[in-house]
């Protein structure tokens, strides 16, 4: 009876360190499961942050996940997870790169769009003021309401602003767009307050 | 209603006739002033420029409508360049 129940004893030891084993055989690539997950994850950079954010935050959440199992010695649920989401991980980088592509479209189509609207009506408004300037430059004495220094200030816009402009419509040829624009929305922001000064009416 | 510049600022009499200049294409930041009784491009172009001997601006400007600096009418509407 005592040699049964020492060899239920030792039955028991043999199983736990075979179970034993066991997980320790599963720790190991679990813990590369989860090192493959966040490299991939980091393999998407920044871009996943700014365009895919509400993807990328399920990713990791699951991934949060996927640690706690780890911490809990849950390896098996770890392995079994890990695949499906290391599959979503490596999407990330290629769904970040179809949104950065579609959000540059985007900004593009707008810039194109502004710069149309800017270029119809800069030329115009350059004119007018550029006309107006150089009529008071050869008055002998300023209207009421505009001070010698408002008028210098106005006209300094209003150099600086053609200087601009041409600035503005060579970056349009080069296709540089976002400078394009730039430089045209300063156009028009010197023009106006030229016009303000000058006591035109912007129409 | 006829309004006149003072003598002398006119048109010279022997000057050499000349097809008038085709209209300035007019946008929104054309600057515009409605003729008001007892004006002249003088009184106007003094108003605007502060200074009424630039009143050939005024008249240049307007050449389309305008014939004689010394004739403009009330309610008219002249580009102020």
């Amino acid at each position: 009876m005592k040699l049964k129940s020492a060899f239920a004893g030792f039955l028991s030891l043999v199983m736990a360190a075979v179970l034993l084993a066991g997980c320790a055989n599963q720790m190991e690539p679990a813990k590369k499961a989860i090192a493959d997950i966040e490299a991939a994850i980091a393999a998407a950079g920044p871009d996943a942050a700014q365009y895919i954010p509400d993807q990328l935050q399920a990713v990791t959440s699951e991934v949060a996940s996927l640690k706690a199992k780890f911490d809990q010695k849950d390896y098996k649920g770890v392995l079994a997870a890990a695949p499906a989401l290391l599959t979503q991980a490596q999407g990330l980088s290629a769904a970040a790169g179809a949104a950065k592509e579609a959000a540059q479209a985007a900004a593009l189509q707008a810039m194109n769009a502004e710069w149309g609207t800017l270029s119809a009506d800069i030329p115009a408004q350059l004119a007018a003021v550029t006309s107006r300037v150089g009529i008071l430059s050869k008055s002998k004495k300023l209207p009421a309401g505009l001070d010698a220094a408002a008028f210098d200030a106005a006209r300094t816009g209003v150099d600086e602003a053609t200087a601009l402009w041409s600035q503005a419509t060579a970056a349009q040829a080069s296709g540089n767009m976002e400078q394009a624009v730039g430089a045209a929305r300063q156009v028009k922001d010197k023009l106006n307050a030229a016009m303000a000064a000058l006591g035109m009416s912007t129409g | 209603m006829q309004e006149k510049n003072p003598p002398g600022w006119g048109v010279p009499p022997n000057a050499t006739p000349e097809q008038p200049p085709a209209a300035p294409a007019d946008s929104a930041y054309t600057q515009w002033y409605e003729v008001k009784k007892g004006d002249t491009l003088w009184k106007i172009a003094k108003e605007v420029y502060g200074d009424g001997s630039l009143y050939p601006e005024i008249f240049k400007a307007n050449q389309d409508t305008l014939s004689d600096p010394d004739k403009i009418q009330v309610g008219q509407k002249l580009r102020i360049p």
